[in-house]
């Protein structure tokens, strides 16, 4: 399955987290999928997992991946809700 | 405690100072919030009062968990953090009700930052918009053991409730003890070294200086004791009475390492020597009696102190 790409490039924290947390709620309640969110402040890439493991749905973090300088890929899996 | 009462009354704060305890092991019995929380909501409350106490599990910010040093970050290595990470309850509560704080923090706006850079000759400010009260004004003052000044972030404005005119300065318990300090020094001389006019003073007080041997300047009294250029300063409150004296001892091309009360100022070339003394039973301005006692007290003082030649 591919993933869907979700460029957060230019954002940083906290909205990080919540761009990346209603995008995940929308592919859950509709049944699920994969998330390749791309960031370039790196505590974004610390903390969207971190905080996505307080969540009440069970989001599941694949692949944390640097790409470029500040830049990195996460992979997230939403599942169907 | 007296630093938080001097600098807030200096600076005219609004909040109490917060101080900031790092635990890295778990007290007995500690008093947990009631929900979690984020550790800058931690300390906006604390500057209102509160004293809280924080576990990890109570502490409701991500970047937070990792720059307080509650744990390693696992996939980037953020910056500013608590490093190594071992902490295990942190504590926030004004300065007054936090026993020997690890860190210090004062909610500021432009105007109050800008008395305290003048104070202390300046203030190192190294901040990015992110992580600010954990990381820039807490965990890099921690690490570093120096001041940082930080205009907070995006979470700090939209969680915590800070204000649009808010900044922090953070800083060890020693930045803040030397801020007093000199706060305290300025109130005595650099108050007393301008303003309190002599032109209103009674005939009877100028007399007083007149039978030693002083003459009346503009907003002081000068004369010469055993060669030495000597200086008076009356000070007075703001209800305009005279409270007590600055004596004051302008040395050239000396160095002079003295301890208190003797309060030492460097001015390019010239090093000023000054010390108040409050009136009452010992000094009396209107007989003029004590005065010289002062002066001679305070010369042999300065004689005891190490006077190097530069």
């Amino acid at each position: 399955m591919e993933p869907e790409v979700f460029d957060l490039r230019g954002e940083k924290c906290p909205d990080t987290f919540v761009y990346t947390k209603v995008k995940l709620e929308e592919l859950a309640y509709s049944g699920g999928g994969l998330l390749k969110v791309i960031v370039d402040y790196p505590p974004a890439a610390e903390n969207i997992p971190r905080s996505l493991k307080e969540e009440k749905i069970k989001y599941e973090v694949l692949d944390v991946k640097k790409v470029g300088d500040k830049t990195y890929e996460l992979l997230i899996k939403a599942p169907p809700v | 405690m007296m630093i938080m009462e001097n600098i807030r009354a200096h600076l005219g704060m609004k909040y109490n100072l917060v101080g900031v305890k790092i635990l890295k092991e778990k007290p007995v019995d500690i008093e947990k919030p009631t929900r979690k929380l984020r550790y800058c909501e931690m300390v906006r409350k604390a500057a209102n009062g509160e004293v809280i106490t924080a576990e990890h599990e109570d502490i409701a910010c991500p970047n937070a968990e990792v720059t307080l040093g509650f744990v390693e970050p696992v996939y980037v290595d953020i910056q500013p953090r608590i490093s190594p990470a071992e902490t295990k309850v942190v504590k926030v509560g004004p300065l007054d009700k936090i026993r020997d704080p690890d860190i210090i923090l004062a909610i500021l706006n432009p105007r109050q930052a800008m008395e305290v850079a003048s104070i202390m000759d300046g203030l190192e400010a190294k901040f990015a918009g992110s992580m600010a009260v954990c990381g820039e004004a807490t965990a890099k003052p921690y690490m570093e053991k120096k001041s940082n000044v930080t205009m907070l972030c995006g979470g700090a404005r939209t969680f915590a409730d800070f204000r649009d005119s808010d900044l922090i300065v953070g800083g060890p318990p020693e930045f803040f003890e030397e801020l007093s300090k000199r706060i305290s020094a300025l109130s005595k001389t650099c108050v007393a070294l301008c303003g309190c006019k002599t032109s209103d003073l009674s005939p009877r007080i100028i007399e007083s200086f007149r039978k030693i041997g002083f003459e009346k300047g503009t907003d002081y009294f000068f004369g010469k004791v055993d060669g030495t250029n000597v200086r008076i300063y009356l000070n007075k409150d703001t209800h305009g009475k005279i409270k007590y004296i600055t004596v004051h001892i302008p040395l050239r091309g000396v160095e002079v390492k003295a301890k208190e009360p003797l309060i030492v100022k460097k001015r390019g070339n010239w090093t000023d020597v000054a010390m108040t003394f409050g009136l009452g039973e010992a000094i009396d301005l209107n007989t003029g009696r004590g005065l010289k006692e002062a002066i001679m007290d305070i010369l042999k003082k300065v004689s005891d102190s190490k006077v190097i030649a530069r």
